[in-house]
């Protein structure tokens, strides 16, 4: 049995919606009852499009914002009772790289002052935290000159690195990666991808990979989660996700995504309608059903349960449910 | 298909920009054409002159330094050619363009409805006829409740209904050619899907030609008819999409194909391209990717590569002449 | 490339002509202040009835005024005043302003709609009428001046930093320096105001002209420096009671003024553009 590294309890995050007249009752549910476990040594994708919650789910991770309800579990740690001693500890064995080269990096300190402050922060002199910081350089395989350089005069896919070293500095378990190649090139975002599987078996890390691109995650993840309005509609293995989906949404994410093959485009194509609906207001029963062409009555007022096809693959629909019973 | 009938050729076009020691050459030599009702392609990587070359056709260059040399033929006139004046009439009537950013395509004062009729207006239709032109448009890009659409304002709107408003503001002139610089980029890939299939049905009933210039390798495999890839401010090769995607001919595009992720982790390491983009000062002779290829020679670094065709459909720009053989 | 910092520092002041002028001007203004007692002929307060109201000449070189005082002495020593005006007033100001508006801008909320409520407060009172109450209460002298002036204009200061703070602490690096351990001191003053410094020099250059004249203007009106200290802005009001006898009175006092503060300004100027590390590789 695998062992967990990060465990999602009933997770729910919650941002009170101002209607302009101050406080009101209403909210916008960007995290809606998340339970999923990432697995020690695994890379798990998150997939889904602008507003489904995942960039927020991994912000409540690494708490950057509060939890609403529900528990992070992290090395065996709840995080939502954990002491001030214990989230410093966190915040030196989960890290994170955001998307944008340009903004990841303070634009006024050097490279090295950038890559050495967690170290700093946490204690370490600055002899060490030099030390450690050109040996990440040396991991994200960057020439040393460029400690000294300012984030204007380097290219995307050197921040990226940069970013990556940083990330790594501290010698993390986890890391979040938040789109870290959407940003840039194809021969770039090819580097980088080789890099990050690299380093993840070189020092055995555990990432969780949010993109809306599904050829990255194809490419790079061994379990692929799929967000739809802050609920998981279905968490699985890549392969198997990606070869037969059992969620309405993820066939039409799918279908939507762009092959690599033109020879594929002619294939019969399940286009789904509609624009993901908004977390202010969201619709009852499964958040899916006004774009769901399998909706019943059902969908409509009850919210389905997670079901388990296989020990690795939950879905998050009835239709699952029947074709399993 | 009806028969190929050339609407746009560039031949030789250059863009050079004035910098404060000498010329950048951002387009060398930059010549293909593009049939009525066919959607041609675009693709490199940021900084390889497509959106450039784009910009160049409609003089919509934003700096105001730069060179445009090289013929620009638009059914039967080179619009390098034009005056300003004589332009503005080729721009949105003849060529339209959408941009990767709507909402700065638009004002957000006034409702998407009222710019649309706008742009009708210009073409001496009575106000009434117009505003119901504008409904007929919203429903022909398929946007949801387009009677009370009419009436929103730019903010009220998704990226993908305001990419749809775009679209609609340039086909109620009846271009006969589409210039979309990355349409979907800023889209979640649902929304993206349902602007490619409408700017393919666009094609299919009004015959419009589209150049879509894009870095997405897996947009220009939905939708392309023909590629050309850029380097470096260089077209290196010209194919249909299938001689491109099944047999890349020049160095960079079959390192580029292999750089695709487009295999799992567990098939290997992806191929990619080391080195990085040369400065592009126009007097300097050569192929543009030498410095990264692994096959460049002496020559490469000192002569202009030439082009080979490799079928009337495909060719490339490359000393080799068989093109590459294996990957390196 | 490995230019010695000097160098370097003249290098970068050639490329940047605003900055170079602007470091004369003030640099001359500060070494005024600073020998004074050597540069001026006479003392600032030095009376002689038997020369009053004198034109320019050889002995006395801009003149005298109606207590037979040296103009030129009188302004070479009313440097240190504007100074100390320019340096502590504007000093006041950042340090009240750029405080709220970290404060302001990076916990938003209640914090910082009851802190905003003072600053639009400065706004909805006249400043003039409310800096000469504040002096009335604390009492009438330069310093005090000062201090009221500050009171009444930190706010243009707290809003600039509080808008540039909420843009900037959304940005990816902040959140990461987050993730990793910083507290919210740190995020402020080494992530958020560094990056706010460009913005904030351009501000004070625009701020120290009214600064020095709301100063000036209270030393007129008698709240602030009292005679006999050598103050240009009320050496010009004094003088415009001359000002067909003695033009010199007002307009050499005035040129000095004009002089310091357009000095200020095109410096900061040039500042912004050396302060940015972008503009620096360039």
């Amino acid at each position: 049995m695998a062992e967990a590294a990060i465990e999602l309890v009933d997770l729910k995050k919650y941002f009170p919606v101002s209607n302009g007249f101050g406080r009101s009752r209403s909210y916008a549910k960007a995290v809606d009852g998340i339970s999923l476990t990432i697995n020690k040594g695994e890379i798990v994708g998150l997939v889904g499009e602008s507003g489904s919650g995942k960039t927020t789910l991994a912000r409540v991770i690494l708490r950057l914002t509060d939890i609403t309800s529900g528990t992070v579990i992290f090395d065996g740690v709840d995080l939502s009772k954990a002491t001030r001693a214990q989230m410093k500890e966190m915040r030196t064995k989960v890290s994170v790289v955001f998307q944008d080269p340009a903004s990841n990096l303070n634009p006024r300190e050097t490279v090295l002052s950038s890559i050495m402050r967690p170290l700093v922060i946490h204690g370490i002199n600055r002899k060490d935290a030099k030390e450690m910081a050109t040996k990440a350089m040396s991991l994200v395989k960057m020439d040393a000159r460029y400690l000294y350089s300012y984030p204007h005069q380097l290219s995307g896919g050197q921040l990226q690195r940069i970013a990556i070293a940083r990330a790594l500095v501290m010698n993390p378990k986890v890391m979040i990666l938040d789109e870290p190649t959407s940003a840039l090139d194809i021969s770039v975002q090819a580097q980088i991808l080789n890099l990050l599987l690299d380093l993840q078996e070189q020092l055995g890390l555990t990432y969780l990979v949010i993109t809306h691109d599904l050829n990255v995650i194809r490419y790079i993840s061994d379990r692929i989660a799929v967000m739809y309005l802050g609920r998981l509609v279905e968490f699985g293995p890549t392969q198997e996700v990606l070869d037969n989906p059992r969620h309405p949404y993820t066939k039409g994410l799918m279908a939507a995504s762009p092959i690599l093959n033109p020879h594929d485009r002619g294939r019969e194509k399940y286009m789904m309608e509609g624009e993901p609906g908004s977390l202010i207001d969201l619709p009852s029963g499964c958040h899916f059903h006004p774009r769901c062409p399998y909706a019943t009555e059902r969908c409509r007022t009850e919210a389905p349960k997670d079901v388990r096809i296989s020990e690795l693959h939950q879905v998050n629909c009835f239709l699952a449910e029947k074709e399993d019973a | 298909m009806g028969e190929n009938s050339e609407l746009l050729r560039l031949n030789e076009l250059c863009v050079d920009y004035k910098v404060k020691d000498g010329y950048l050459s951002a387009v060398r030599n930059v010549s293909f054409s593009i049939n009525r009702g066919e959607i041609f392609a675009i693709v490199g990587e940021s900084g390889c002159g497509k959106s450039t070359v784009a910009h160049a056709i409609l003089k919509l260059l934003p700096e105001h330094n730069e060179v445009i040399r090289g013929e620009i033929w638009y059914d039967g006139r080179d619009l390098n050619g034009l005056s300003e004046k004589e332009l503005e009439k080729v721009r949105g009537h003849e060529i339209g363009m959408i941009f990767q950013n709507p909402l700065d395509s638009l004002n957000p004062v006034y409702t998407t409805g009222k710019q649309v009729q706008e742009g009708i207006l210009l073409d001496n239709v009575p106000k009434a006829e117009a505003w119901n032109k504008v409904i007929e448009m919203y429903r022909d890009v398929k946007m949801p409740d387009a009677e009370k659409r009419v009436n929103s304002y730019p903010h009220e709107m998704s990226g993908g209904m305001r990419q749809r408003v775009m679209i609609g503001m340039m086909l109620a002139r009846n271009p006969r050619l589409l210039i979309a610089d990355e349409p979907t980029t800023a889209l979640d890939v649902t929304i993206e899907a349902q602007i490619l299939k409408l700017i393919r049905e666009l094609r299919d009933e009004h015959d419009t030609a589209v150049m879509m210039i894009t870095h997405n390798f897996g947009l220009v495999s939905e939708i392309a008819d023909r590629v050309a890839v850029m380097y470096a401010g260089e077209v290196v090769e010209i194919g249909t999409v299938f001689d491109i995607f099944d047999e890349p001919k020049h160095p960079y595009t079959r390192r580029l194909m292999q750089a695709l992720p487009r295999t799992t982790k567990a098939q290997g390491r992806l191929k990619t391209i080391d080195g990085s983009v040369p400065r592009l000062t126009n007097h300097k002779k050569g192929c543009r990717f030498a410095n990264r290829c692994a096959y460049a020679t002496e020559r490469c670094r000192t002569e202009d590569p030439p082009v080979n065709d490799v079928s009337p459909s495909h060719s490339y720009r490359c000393f080799s002449e068989q093109g590459v053989k294996e990957n390196g | 490339m490995n230019d010695s910092p000097v160098r370097e520092f003249f290098k970068t002041c050639y490329k940047n002509r605003n900055f170079l002028i602007g470091l004369i001007m003030v640099g001359s203004v500060v070494l005024l202040a600073a020998f004074a007692d050597v540069i001026a002929p006479f003392a600032y307060d030095a009376n002689n009835p038997r020369e009053i109201l004198q034109a320019p000449s050889m002995q006395h070189w801009l003149g005298t005024d109606d207590m037979g005082r040296d103009l030129f002495s009188r302004i070479v020593y009313g440097t240190r005043i504007t100074l100390k005006v320019a340096v502590i007033g504007a000093g006041l100001q950042l340090i009240l302003g750029v405080s709220v508006g970290l404060i302001c801008g990076y916990f938003g909320g209640a914090v910082d709609k009851g802190l905003m409520f003072f600053a639009d407060l400065t706004y909805a009172i006249p400043s003039m009428i409310a800096a000469l109450a504040v002096v009335t209460v604390i009492g009438s002298n330069l310093t005090n001046a000062i201090i009221a002036v500050a009171v009444v204009n930190w706010a243009a200061y707290a809003r600039v930093v509080r808008a540039k703070t909420m843009a900037i602490k959304n940005q990816a690096f902040i959140e990461t320096g987050i993730a990793f351990g910083e507290s919210p001191l740190a995020i402020m003053f080494r992530y958020i105001l560094p990056n706010i410094v460009p913005i904030l020099i351009v501000n004070i250059s625009m701020q120290l002209p009214g600064t020095i004249m709301s100063t000036t203007t209270l030393s007129f009106l008698g709240v602030g420096s009292q005679p006999p200290s050598p103050d240009w802005g009320w050496m010009v009001s004094d003088g415009i009671r001359y000002v067909s006898r003695g033009p010199w009175l007002c307009i050499y006092p005035g040129l000095a003024l004009v002089y310091t503060v357009f000095g200020f300004n095109i410096m900061g100027e040039g500042l912004r553009d050396l302060l940015d590390p972008r503009m620096k590789s360039q």
